[in-house]
């Protein structure tokens, strides 16, 4: 049994243990720990799985992670959504203004919070009562809202792309920058999609009886400020090299605690609850990293990574075509696994293949995170339905589900400019960054 | 017993969530101790290490306990629903068995690092402090699950956030 053959077992135990309802990071412990016997030995996988958890312990670069988690938390309790709601609403007018005021919305609720999940979940509770009211059809407004949410992850900051910088050993602040762009494009096409969609069918979008004036307008825009002041500091602060990550973050959820208590719209009762969630989410995301890196030391000790590299180096193929692989191999992979762990798993596999291809780990990231959003969005896993779902049970999932489809539209041209126009990711990172 | 888990778990939320406090202040502290005044906090990079260490492994074990680790569950539609049951029974002897395991393993290097006394750079903090926070996690992670396997109606359970931001 050859050592790659034993690799791909791995990720075939793997992926059975997960469809067998063992949680990501003991599947992923096991079969690190498993495969790692396998190679080299009882003894020396027993010295190896019980160094893991230590790595936390020189973790300081992954402390940005619980700070920017802790950020949105804050921001979503603090009833941020709903100004920046109102200040999108203030930006749109015409047919399909409410649904495009969400995207709006997502995208710049994106701008503090690193969560798609997160992202969808505040907005589905501000924004579809408020669509189906004037009634807009449910598919397009849970639509609207369930692949407005996953804006959030492309627009730093991002929790994902900090996991992805840890993992492919990038830096986080070029891959913040090179976020920024592709996902405002990606906001603009969400937009277009509404537009065609409310010509072809108008019944979708009744009008609204009244736009709204100006100085109402200016009023709701100008309520935007809280959002504004936090981006400012944290992600600006990162661009203009004022703070590092962690440092950012930690400005960024202090800023976000302190407008929250200073405003009254947070009590000491709703400061607690972002705590203790921030804190289980980051253990939860921190004990699938555990298992991840154990993971991905067995995956390199079976060299699969470089065959994989010699392997497709050797037919030949145009990148393009190795990358449209890469891409549907994702899809289909985005159908059983959730983001994190989809990232955290394959991407010790495909780096270095990307990297012998000449192309940057930056701008893959990027495409990674917009192909494995789809994922969030698709049947049968899509997180982003099932959280918009807990929120509004009276949507059927069959209605969801459609609402989300036309959507899809938007992410394929955004994979397809991405690949074809890497400046998009890369054109900032390389003004601010050189 | 349902007092003494409200009890237990209310004091690992709060000691938990006061990790994550300090380290945010810590590191704006530090910020505005360099810039302002410069006069950095001596040793912000340990102090962040150790109550990162400190937040995560006394969230594990809470997040064992209000079963929040990420389980994938499309096949629960399409197969019978005693064997789901029986892949949860099966995955609750798996993750037990495991973190024992684990336990096990890093036996070993906790007794090295006291033996060595080994230290972080700035600070000179004992680098045991942090390894008591991993095997104090992952072995009260242990001990809920062995519980959970012997007891399997006993109300060991914290309710749950999950999609309640």
């Amino acid at each position: 049994m050859s050592n790659e053959f034993i690799g791909l077992l791995g990720f075939l135990v793997l992926l059975l243990a997960i469809l067998a309802r063992l949680p990501i990071a003991i599947a992923l412990l096991l079969v690190g720990f498993g495969g790692y016997a396998v190679m080299d030995g009882w003894r020396l996988a027993l010295v190896t799985l019980g160094g893991i958890p230590f790595d936390l312990a020189h973790g300081y670069s992954l402390s940005v992670v619980p700070l920017f988690v802790l950020m949105g938390a804050v921001a979503s309790r603090a009833g941020m959504s709903r100004e920046l709601y109102q200040a999108s609403h203030a930006l749109f007018s015409g047919r399909g203004a409410l649904a495009n005021a969400t995207i709006g919305a997502c995208a710049l609720f994106g701008a503090v919070c690193g969560s798609s999940l997160a992202t969808a979940a505040t907005m589905a509770r501000v924004s579809v009562p408020e669509m189906r009211r004037f009634g807009y059809s449910a598919s397009l407004a849970a639509g609207a809202v369930a692949s407005g949410g996953t804006l959030g992850i492309l627009i730093p900051p991002s929790v994902i792309l900090v996991l992805y910088a840890i993992i492919a050993e990038a830096s986080v602040p070029e891959l913040f920058a090179a976020g920024l762009v592709p996902g405002i494009v990606l906001a603009v096409l969400h937009v277009l999609v509404v537009k065609g969609w409310v010509w072809l069918q108008p019944a979708a979008a009744p009008p609204l009886d009244a736009p709204m004036a100006w100085r109402e307008r200016l009023r709701a825009m100008l309520g935007m400020w809280k959002l504004a002041v936090l981006f400012l500091l944290a992600v600006g602060g990162i661009y203009l090299g004022w703070f590092s990550p962690t440092e950012a973050a930690a400005v960024g959820a202090f800023g976000a605690i302190v407008i929250a208590l200073a405003t009254r719209t947070l009590d000491l009762r709703g400061l607690w609850a972002a705590l203790d969630e921030t804190v289980r989410t980051t253990a939860m995301l921190f004990f699938v990293m555990v298992g991840a890196f154990l993971f991905a030391r067995f995956v390199v000790v079976t060299r699969l990574p470089m065959s994989l590299t010699e392997t497709v180096m050797g037919w030949d193929l145009p990148s393009i075509a190795v990358l449209l692989l890469m891409v549907v191999f994702y899809l289909l992979l985005g159908c059983f696994l959730e983001t994190v762990s989809m990232i955290l798993i394959t991407v010790p596999v495909f780096l270095p293949l990307i990297q012998e291809m000449g192309l940057s780990p930056v701008w893959f990231g990027i495409l990674l995170v917009v192909v494995a959003e789809v994922g969030l969005i698709t049947p049968p896993v899509g997180l982003n339905i099932f959280v918009i779902r807990n929120q509004l049970p009276d949507i059927p999932l069959t209605t969801l589900f459609r609402g989300v489809l036309p959507f899809l539209l938007a992410d394929a041209a955004m994979i397809a400019l991405l690949i074809m126009a890497p400046a998009l990711a890369l054109w900032l990172p390389s003004l601010l960054y050189g | 017993m349902t007092r003494a888990l409200a009890l237990g778990g209310a004091l690992l939320r709060a000691m938990a969530a006061l990790c994550l406090l300090a380290m945010m202040l810590i590191t704006v502290a530090d910020i505005v101790g360099r810039h302002l005044f410069s006069a950095p906090v001596q040793g912000t990079v340990d102090m962040v290490e150790l109550a990162l260490v400190y937040l995560v492994f006394l969230g594990v074990p809470l997040v064992f306990l209000a079963r929040e680790h990420i389980v994938v569950d499309i096949l629960e539609a399409a197969i019978p629903h005693w064997l789901v049951g029986w892949l949860d029974r099966a995955a609750l002897w798996i993750s037990t068995l495991l973190l024992i395991t684990l336990c096990y393993a890093m036996w070993t290097p906790f007794q090295d690092t006291w033996a060595f006394g080994d230290r972080t750079m700035d600070l000179r903090i004992p680098l045991v402090w942090h390894w008591f926070a991993i095997w104090f996690g992952v072995g009260l992670s242990a001990l809920i699950l062995l519980f959970r396997l012997l007891r399997p109606h006993a109300p060991l359970r914290l309710p749950s956030l999950r999609n309640r931001p």
